[in-house]
């Protein structure tokens, strides 16, 4: 495990934006509930919050998948990473162990951080950052497997679409919990999840054998 | 056979790619000749573990290969894959740290192998400025600094003139004499 000083390394000293992001994004979800103090109440302040919460969503998105690239490496780069860590004992099944511990945590820090300020969204940001997580797990294995690496782009662009979906359409929590039909958000929570465990291990084997080699 | 470090006996990683025989014990000093980079790259790729053996032998330290989890194999190329680091000393520090050796002391070996080798230049540059040359002989520079049990270099003349040549093979020579086995991949005689 001496290796992982190796991996923090790495991470740490990609970009300074990387780590930076999500103090970002903290701060302008934060602004959402400073902004009263300063301003009149009036009419506008609710379109400037929500004008500022679709920017953090916004950004916090595109950092996301920035930073999932930033961890998991092109291609080309994947098999003489797989043997520069072998060297310190390090074997495949532990690289990936080690590189998905670190797309959670920094998946994490985002949603955590942006929901611990807007307390009332809380679980929908959740819900939203493991939905957003897997697509984005599934779409780089997408890219992986087809070799098309700018197809891994194609992502951003649907989940910029499906931020301008009417979110009203969406049934009210309270209401659906009152009404006895939370089965229905346990069953989507699960499908979720297995939607979530499936991606992983597709991402497993692909990027396995992109380690591995033309083989 | 007991005493023999490496043993690569009619290895075959697909129906028409086959490893070299390879017979190592500690101390001795092997060359393996290849076609093209690729054929160096399957090789190494191997001996890492990447590739499922097929058929034949291969053995390592009296386990099979396959079996391997310690880091006894040393091979470091920074002109194809390296993690991103700030400068070249802190590269070594991590590494040695890695490893599990002794940081200072290797710090010392490396630069006085560095120095001899012609490449002193290399420790003012980040990684980003350093051309393929100058990071070939880095790695070069940076396996002789961490002796290992067994230990892989890839063209290590490459670039360097007949001096810093014949310095990094005293340097070759005074480790295999400490123990260590080394495997030397060149694709061209004129080269070694």
């Amino acid at each position: 495990m001496m290796a992982l000083s190796f991996i923090l390394n790495d991470v740490l000293k990609r970009s300074r934006a990387f780590w930076f992001a999500p103090f970002v994004l903290f701060v302008m979800a934060f602004s959402v509930r400073l902004l009263p103090l300063f301003v009149k109440n009036s009419y506008v302040i609710y379109f400037i919050n929500m004008g500022i919460l679709f920017l953090s969503v916004l950004t916090s998105i595109l950092y996301l998948q920035y930073g999932v690239k930033k961890i998991v490496h092109d291609a080309s780069e994947l098999k003489y990473e797989a043997i520069f860590y072998k060297q310190f004992g390090l074997g495949l099944n532990g690289l990936f162990f080690l590189k998905l511990c670190m797309v959670v945590f920094y998946f994490l820090i985002f949603f955590v951080m942006i929901s611990a300020v807007i307390w009332s969204l809380e679980l929908k940001y959740l819900l939203l950052g493991l939905s957003i997580c897997s697509f984005f797990v599934m779409m780089r294995v997408i890219a992986l497997f087809f070799k098309m690496p700018h197809l891994y782009y194609l992502g951003i662009l649907f989940i910029v679409i499906s931020l301008f979906y009417p979110l009203y359409i969406l049934p009210n929590v309270a209401f659906v919990f009152r009404s006895g039909s939370y089965k229905v958000i346990l069953y989507l929570a699960t499908y979720g999840l297995l939607y979530l465990l499936t991606a992983l291990k597709l991402f497993y084997f692909v990027w396995r054998e992109e380690c591995i080699g033309w083989i | 056979m007991q005493d023999k470090l490496l043993i690569l006996e009619g290895v075959q990683i697909h129906d028409d790619i086959r490893i070299p025989d390879v017979s190592l014990s500690s101390g001795e000093v092997v060359l393996v000749q290849t076609q093209n980079d690729l054929e160096a790259d399957v090789f190494i790729s191997f001996l890492f573990g990447l590739f499922p053996l097929k058929t034949g032998k291969a053995w390592f330290s009296g386990a099979s290969l396959a079996e391997y989890k310690h880091g006894l194999i040393s091979y470091v190329d920074l002109s194809r894959w390296h993690p991103k680091i700030d400068n070249l000393e802190h590269f070594i520090k991590t590494m040695a740290y890695a490893k599990g050796l002794q940081v200072s002391y290797v710090l010392n070996d490396f630069k006085r192998i560095l120095e001899g080798a012609g490449a002193s230049y290399a420790l003012d540059l980040s990684f980003d400025e350093m051309k393929p040359a100058t990071k070939k002989v880095v790695s070069t520079c940076i396996t002789l600094s961490m002796p290992q049990l067994l230990m892989v270099l890839l063209d290590p003349f490459f670039g360097l003139d007949k001096d810093n040549s014949l310095f990094i093979s005293e340097q070759i020579k005074k480790i295999a004499t400490d123990g260590s086995a080394f495997i030397i991949l060149a694709d061209t005689v004129k080269t070694i």
